[in-house]
């Protein structure tokens, strides 16, 4: 379109044309205009190249006594961006009991089904964001909790919640999440420095324990004026490897063979501890028989009663 | 010895990995939990089922893995507590058999219970009504009783084994049967009849049932607090062993490292408190029991009049309670167990 645009302009000055340049020269300067604003776009767009992204480590992986890591991303944005990180866990299928009120109490009212927002969303930014995108945009690139549960789909026992009850799932399930440190924003975390023609991001942190194994996505978003200038991504994978690998495979796979694998470990592992801890009782020492002296039978016969009778109270 | 305690002070306090849950937890954590309501189960015959689900909630175990994690390790604590009371005498087997079969008939009556009260409606509302006012009522009743008995006759040796006291009509039932070791004589259908209707109750309010049955056992089927504890032992270790087979073949939630880390602990307080409850009379076990049942009566009755913080809260697979929720899943679960080892 620009090539036939800029033909259409180059053509306005042939002599040929004069008469009709005088009556429709208009357009020339149109066109022109439409091909310098379309050179200033495109010039501005290869200033402004995508950030660069680096993670370290790329993959995590999880062995039998992984304590959670420490992940590193690094890159390079446009110079004179702030610049956002956003790890987003794959969206994932959850059921809750809604909890409403009959008469004086509380109780379990509703089943609802959500699916369709993250497992995990966690944001660090070099400024707080709120203070240079509108609504509009963070809505439109999912940026921040309320626009990520926007796009969720809840279902009720009773089909579709109306707006109300909507309003009321979304901020519950923010919250709950937060709770549970899955959903989580910090400013002012990722360190800028203008080096090489280029703003130097790095932002570190404590990978979630809690995060379950999967491919999670790591998206830059490099920010100037206002609006987003450039953006990139790439996956950081969490892997099981060793022993819980093994014992993945066999829940999924043999699912059988791994619950009678589950029973007779968990009736070995209490029969055995029966076993040991009836070991390690204390035998009992055999106390001799004493002879009653024929003098004293009536002292004799009172202390074996009340032995007795004590081991009758106690049976 | 330091060496030994730094051992186990690095071990207590390391990190091990979930497979199935797919999380990371303190092992000390989860070994110490399993320690505290073992020693619950093996001194009252409680399953533990009610305690440890919530609590493995609370440290970041997702609902379903947790309930149904818990239901394995409960076979082990069962099992260990169950050995520790069959070695002192105290379990019933014939009477463990015949309320093992009353239960599971009562749990598939339960299920259709469930199913006209849900589409009734308020079916939630009226399961936990029923939980108040059933583990209110026999927490009180247990709880006075005992009471009475250790103030009346503390030192007064009870006459151990008692007939059935019924009625004639009772004592002229068919299949009549002689339970030695609970040292009572009753028909068949008595305490088949009994385990039938807590099995109907322990489906509808979706509990394990040691709460309902240990009280049963003793002040219905008169059977020592002894052989009761030890005999519900019995019954619960084959219940979970069914709900652990059915979770881990249906929902693929059984985490077996999670399952063994808390039996760990539970197997060794089992042993613990089977120990403590032969140091114990009948009627101070049963006060605990009852105490117990009531603060899990009262802690609900607080939950449901105290407006929630969130609104939603993460629905559980039900752990050793899902075995009652549908006996054709159950059945189809079996069906497809023998036919996948090759038995036909």
């Amino acid at each position: 379109m620009l090539l036939t645009l800029t033909h259409a302009a180059l053509r306005q000055h042939t002599p040929q044309d004069a008469r009709r340049r005088n009556r429709r020269g208009w357009p020339a300067w149109v066109a022109m205009a439409v091909v310098f604003s379309g050179m200033t776009v495109l010039h501005a767009q290869q200033a402004d190249e995508p950030p660069t992204i680096r993670l370290s480590p790329e993959t995590i992986e999880m062995g039998s006594f992984y304590n959670g890591a420490r992940i590193r991303i690094e890159g390079a944005a446009p110079t004179g961006s702030q610049v956002m990180v956003i790890v987003r866990g794959a969206a994932k299928d959850e059921v809750f009991n809604r909890k409403g009120r009959v008469g004086p109490i509380w109780i379990n009212v509703d089943k609802v089904h959500v699916g369709g927002a993250p497992s995990l969303f966690l944001r660090f930014s070099s400024v707080d964001v709120h203070t240079i995108l509108d609504r509009k945009t963070i809505d439109r690139y999912g940026l921040d909790e309320l626009s990520v549960v926007e796009r969720m789909h809840a279902r009720t026992s009773r089909g579709e919640p109306d707006a109300q009850y909507r309003e009321l799932i979304e901020n519950s399930y923010i919250e709950l999440k937060k709770k549970q440190g899955t959903y989580r924003r910090v400013a002012d975390r990722v360190h800028l420095a203008e080096r090489d023609g280029a703003a130097q991001y790095a932002v570190e942190f404590n990978w979630p324990k809690g995060a379950p194994p999967g491919s999670y996505n790591v998206e830059v978003y490099a920010l100037r004026h206002g609006s987003v200038v450039g953006q990139t991504a790439t996956v950081l994978r969490l892997v099981e490897v060793g022993f819980p690998a093994y014992m993945v495979a066999l829940a999924n796979e043999h699912p059988w063979k791994y619950g009678l694998l589950a029973v007779i470990a968990a009736v070995m592992a209490g029969f055995g501890i029966d076993a040991i801890a009836s070991r390690l009782r204390p035998r009992k020492v055999a106390v001799p028989k004493v002879p009653v002296p024929a003098e004293a039978p009536a002292e004799a016969a009172k202390a074996a009663a009340a032995g007795k009778g004590d081991q009758v109270v106690r049976h | 010895m330091t060496q030994l305690a730094i051992f186990v002070l690095a071990l207590a306090t390391a990190s091990i990995l979930l497979p199935v849950a797919g999380l990371s937890i303190n092992f000390g954590l989860l070994v110490s939990a399993g320690g505290i309501i073992g020693f619950l189960s093996g001194m009252l015959g409680v399953g533990g089922g009610f305690l440890m689900t919530p609590v493995l909630m609370m440290i970041g175990v997702p609902a379903t893995i947790a309930a149904a994690s818990d239901t394995t390790a409960i076979v082990a604590t069962s099992a260990s507590g169950m050995a520790a009371h069959f070695r002192l005498k105290n379990v019933d087997l014939r009477m463990g058999s015949v309320c093992l079969t009353g239960g599971l008939t009562g749990s598939a009556i339960g299920v259709q219970v469930i199913k006209v009260l849900r589409a009734v409606g308020n079916a939630d509302l009226l399961i936990t009504v029923m939980y108040i006012v059933v583990l209110g009522g026999v927490g009180t009743f247990i709880v006075r009783d005992s009471f009475k008995k250790l103030r009346r006759g503390a030192l007064v040796a009870k006459p151990r084994a008692r007939p059935s006291s019924g009625p004639g009509l009772l004592q002229r039932l068919p299949l009549q049967m002689e339970f030695a070791r609970s040292g009572v004589r009753h028909s068949f259908l008595v305490p088949f009849s009994v385990c039938c209707m807590v099995g109907i109750m322990t489906a509808v309010m979706g509990v394990g049932g040691g709460f309902i049955m240990v009280p049963t056992m003793v002040y219905l089927l008169r059977m020592p607090a002894h052989v009761a504890v030890g005999t519900d032992l019995f019954q619960i270790m084959f219940t979970c062993i069914g709900a652990t087979l059915m979770q881990a073949s249906t929902n693929h939630t059984v985490d077996l490292v999670l399952a063994l880390l808390i039996a760990a602990g539970s197997t060794v307080g089992a042993q613990i408190g089977a120990r403590v409850s032969k140091r114990m009379r009948g009627e101070q076990l049963l006060m605990i029991l009852g105490i117990l049942a009531l603060a899990v009566g009262v802690k609900m009755l607080v939950s449901i009049l105290v407006a929630p913080g969130n609104a939603l809260s993460p629905a559980s697979g039900g752990g050793h309670a899902a075995l009652r929720t549908d006996p054709a899943l159950v059945l189809a679960q079996v069906r497809e167990f023998v036919r996948s080892i090759g038995c036909f």
